[in-house]
Formats: structure tokens, sequence, C-alpha cells
């Protein structure tokens, strides 16, 4: 394995500073941590146990999240909101060849004794509990991160995601990648789902987190994936 | 079905499957998975391929069932020469999931007496729709009394 990892900084030019106190975010990360592992106990691994309609749906997106990486070559990735680790047998059946060094992080710890428990043993795939990255990689993914709202005022939610999307950014050598449930077009709204335009979160990342933002869409589904690439990528 | 699943186990799953391939997002939904992962092929049985999908009966106690069923259609005819009802339907869901302009699909049954294949046609769809769907009608054989739910 020779691509860069560290377990112990994070990205130098960047400050991994959060736009809002970890006060104001403590108990939003306690309810989505509860409202998940609430539903990996009622339905189990599987998708359903993340709030995905199904395995299919699932790995379509991690391929529009994997259009971030170089699988020319070795790398790093953080998985941000790692569940119980569905991405690792993605990356089994459909990379085979490529060399990964990965690294699952969750909120719940239901859902990380549950990835370690399905993926023990498997060389190059750890996991770790909690709202920090842990690690220097090369790139992050979190998909579906965002999506579960719950009944928390709009503004504050969209102050978890500023602060998930410094973190992963904070934690990435190379860039990271996104989704987001699309705003319908009429303007409807679905009940504890946040839903948003891509300028909303391009700008942020491109002013904010100077980065090069792709999105992609009409990939089938009624979201957008957000590929933010670093303008001093190494 | 009817001899094979119970009731409700049928009725569940027609609505799942229904559901997922229905106009509008949902059956584009479908047509974007299929190009990229090949879902219906002759190289996955039908029942993989719906489980992927996670179609199943939602009671896990009649999923043995089901499968028997998907198995079991493989011993009927269809309305093309040769081609079992079982992969009949995998060629009519892959065939309308990467045509140039795939039709929302549902899912339907009728009397074997009066036909034991396995159907497929194009016409309106169910209920309110206005709009042409590909049809899929399965051969079913009351019984004085269905299958009981399973224990």
């Amino acid at each position: 394995m020779t691509a860069e990892s560290d377990s112990a900084s994070t990205r130098p030019s960047v400050s991994p500073a959060s736009p809002v106190e970890v006060a104001i975010l403590g108990p939003v990360y306690a309810r989505i941590e509860a409202y998940y592992a609430d539903k990996i106990s009622r339905h189990g691994v599987g998708p359903r146990g993340v709030d995905w309609t199904c395995a299919a749906t699932q790995e379509l997106r991690f391929v529009q999240l994997l259009k971030l990486c170089d699988f020319g070559r070795p790398f790093s990735l953080n998985d941000v909101g790692c569940g119980y680790g569905a991405l690792v047998g993605f990356l089994a059946r459909r990379h085979p060849e490529a060399e990964i060094d990965y690294l699952g992080v969750d909120l719940s710890p239901v859902m990380v004794s549950r990835a370690r428990r399905r993926h023990r043993g498997v060389h190059g795939r750890r996991f770790a509990v909690g709202n920090e990255i842990p690690r220097l990689a090369d790139y992050a993914v979190a998909s579906g991160v965002m999506n579960v709202m719950l009944d928390h005022p709009r503004a504050l939610w969209e102050g978890f995601v500023a602060d998930t999307l410094c973190r992963m950014h904070a934690s990435s050598r190379r860039g990271f990648a996104v989704n987001f449930l699309a705003q319908e077009s009429d303007g409807t709204t679905n009940a504890g789902l946040y839903r948003t335009y891509p300028s909303r979160w391009t700008s942020f990342c491109e002013q904010t987190l100077s980065c090069s933002v792709g999105v992609l869409a009409g990939y089938g589904m009624r979201e957008f994936t957000l590929l933010a690439r670093f303008n001093d990528e190494p | 079905m009817g001899g094979m699943v119970s009731d409700s186990a049928t009725r569940d799953v027609i609505a799942q499957i229904n559901a997922r391939f229905e106009a509008g997002e949902a059956i584009e939904e479908m047509v974007a998975l299929q190009r990229e992962f090949k879902i219906f092929s002759p190289e996955h049985s039908l029942y993989d391929s719906w489980l992927l999908l996670n179609i199943k009966a939602s009671d896990p106690r009649e999923r043995g069932r089901w499968r028997r069923w998907v198995d079991y259609i493989r011993t009927v005819p269809s309305d093309l020469e040769g081609v079992n009802g079982h992969d009949r339907l995998v060629r009519a869901y892959q065939e309308n999931l990467e045509s140039p302009q795939p039709l929302p699909m549902h899912y339907t049954q009728h009397l074997a007496a009066e036909d034991p294949r396995v159907l497929v046609s194009t016409g309106r769809g169910p209920l309110f729709s206005v709009l042409n769907h590909v049809i899929t009608s399965i051969p079913i054989r009351p019984v004085a009394v269905a299958s009981e739910p399973a224990t």
C-alpha cells in the first residue's frame, strides 16, 4: 500500500474549525445516532437498515461518489457515515483490483459494531465511531448523510451540513464527494428530509473551501452528487 | 400463486413490483439501475433481480414459498414459442428498460383456464392511468382455499 494516510493530522492548509459550535451540534449528532441505531435494530444489516430503498439504489449512489477517485493508483478513503460498511462490499465487487486503504466512520456505535463484524479480517478495512474523522486520507465520501433532517430547524441542519463538509475537506488530501436530495421542481417538501439545490453547496465548496466542484445529476434519482476537488491537489 | 403463495403475500409482492415500475420517477430509476447494473438479464434469476431491488414478501415466512413460485414459472409456457414464463418476464423487463423509450410496467394476472401462458403486451395502464404500459400477466389457478399464510 503506497497511498498516503495520516492518523494524526488534518489537511495542513485548511483550518479544521467548524462553522457551528460543537455545543450546538452535539444534540444533532445524538439524534442522528439514535435514529440510525433504531433503524438497524428494526431492519438489520441491509439497505433498509440505513434508510435506502434497496441495494441497487444504494450502489448506484456509490458509483457516482466514486467518480471522484483515481482508481489507476492506490489511494486512501474515508467513508463518512459508513453505516454497516456497505461500500466495502461494493468496492470488493466493483473494483477488486484497486488498492484502497479504507476507513469507515459513523456516529452510531451499533452501526460500527455491525460493520466490524461484517468485514472482520478484511485487509485495509477499518472503522471508527464518532463525528470526528480521525485521519487525513486522499478522498472522503458521504452517502445519504445530509438527507434525514428529522425535525431539526433547516438553519441548524445546514449548520450540520456545513460542518460535515468542512470536516471532509479538512481530512482529505485530494477531494471529497457527497450526495443530496434535490429540491422538487414544484417546491414540495417531505417532512424530515433535507432537499436542496446544487448551487447552495457548490458555492459553499468553491468560496469557503476553495474547491473545484462538479455536479452529477440525471442518474435516475431525484438527487445530485457533488465532486469537490482541491485546487492545490498534489 | 394461489395454491403456492398466500393471498396476502401475493398482494404484498405485486404491490411492491408495481410501485417500483410505475410511471415517473420509479421507472426512470429502474432504467438507470438497469443501465448501470444489468439487473435483468438471462444471467440472473428473476428472484435474485427482485431481491436486489428489495422486492420480497414482507413476511419472512413467505419468502421460501415466493422463491419456489418463481422457480415454478420456469415450467409455465409463455406467449413466445419455446420461451418459458420466467425467461419471458426477464426478457420483458430487460427489453423495456433498455429500449430507447421505456414504458412504465404493470404486473397483473389472468386465469390459467383462459390462457395458461405468461403474457406480455402493451396497453393502457391500471386504474386511472392513460399512459401506455408494458403489461406482464401471470396465469393463476384459483383453488378452493388459497394457501394459508406460512407459520
